[in-house]
């Protein structure tokens, strides 16, 4: 038989009322999964300098006839245990080609891979975003994002935040002149060329040195940059 | 009524156990989806690749030694799953010739996102 407290058209007062009905659903709710193929990069590095051997290059008898660095029996400087390494470190790896499903590259941050040396920003791979502090002028600079010998003519960020105020972003081909662009604008390239970076900074470079409080509020410059917090960077771009 | 982060974390999981090995070609044909395999595959760079798991991220290593396809010109690389049964991708690229003395690495990422 039916309960009262399922069926509560049957019910007089007796009984918890069936309330929900009443429940308030707030969406949008995520309902679609959705698995990005992200960009594929393809590093190479000449290894002919590798003194002895490297990971890669077990049993392959690459021995170098310059032993100006790492280990080398024999060799009063660099046949010391301890002090010269049992072989030698290896070159580092350069982007030779990047390439993005349909000419989109995607950035969720989890990864170094993209990111260059000069940053500043925190490229926070634990929580997966790119960190802009309000303690002082900072920067992220990428890597090449696309490069396949083909010219780039324009490009379009996406940057997910809850807040770009006063940050920037800036795109540069292999021109190697950084131009601005417009979150969510698509820029034409005055200077072309074949391999994409971009920069994102949050305007400490324009930041004013005082602000004078007063009775009626606070007056002046802003004296700290912007903090941001960018989950995820896309960049639509036209070859 | 929504896709839990534990769903997320669960596909990225099933799907980086199901990575088999990685190969690349000198195929250089666009990339469509009906593809079944690489155009031109070199079986010397059929190798387990090492991955690395982030967030709803996932990192694929291949790396291809110095002694492996010296004069090839590859121009394209895929994923295998399911013991190589199954392709998870295939990328196209301008063609890079590999010297004797060339270390290749290819570096792809994937994402598992939930939208509405």
């Amino acid at each position: 038989m039916v309960s009262g407290d399922s069926f509560q058209q049957t019910r007089d007062n007796l009984g918890k009322q069936d309330d929900t009905k009443d429940l308030v659903l707030i969406g949008p709710f995520n309902e679609t999964l959705i698995m990005e193929e992200g960009p594929t990069v393809l590093k190479a590095r000449d290894v002919s300098a590798d003194t002895i051997w490297n990971s890669f290059n077990w049993n392959a008898s690459n021995w170098d006839n310059i032993y100006s660095s790492g280990f080398f029996l024999g060799n009063a400087t660099f046949g010391v245990l301890g002090t010269s390494k049992l072989g030698d470190s290896p070159t580092s790896l350069t982007f030779e080609r990047v390439v993005n499903p349909n000419n989109k590259f995607i950035c969720y941050f989890r990864y170094n891979l993209f990111e260059n040396s000069s940053t500043t920003a925190t490229w926070n791979t634990t929580d997966g975003q790119l960190e802009f502090t309000t303690s002082a002028s900072t920067v992220a600079i990428s890597e090449p994002v696309f490069k396949n010998n083909q010219t780039v003519f324009k490009a379009t960020p996406s940057i997910t935040t809850a807040n770009f105020d006063g940050g920037r972003i800036w795109l540069k081909t292999d021109s190697n002149a950084w131009e601005e662009a417009t979150n969510n604008v698509e820029h034409t390239f005055t200077n072309t060329g074949t391999v994409l970076y971009w920069k994102i900074d949050n305007q400490g470079d324009i930041i004013g040195t005082a602000n004078f409080p007063t009775a009626f509020g606070t007056w002046g410059l802003e004296t700290n940059p912007t903090e941001i917090t960018i989950t995820k960077l896309t960049i639509q771009y036209t070859i | 009524m929504v896709v839990l982060n534990e769903c997320l974390t669960r596909i990225r999981d099933l799907f980086e156990e199901d990575i088999f090995k990685c190969q690349a070609g000198e195929g250089d044909t666009a990339p469509v989806a009906t593809d079944t395999g690489l155009e031109t595959p070199d079986s010397n760079t059929l190798l387990t690749p090492s991955n690395e798991k982030s967030g709803y991220s996932i990192q694929i290593t291949h790396s291809i030694s110095s002694v492996i396809g010296s004069g090839n010109t590859y121009t394209e690389q895929e994923v295998q799953l399911n013991s190589g049964n199954v392709n998870a991708n295939r990328i196209v690229h301008e063609g890079i010739t590999k010297g004797s003395n060339d270390e290749f690495t290819y570096i792809t990422t994937w994402h598992i996102t939930s939208g509405s």
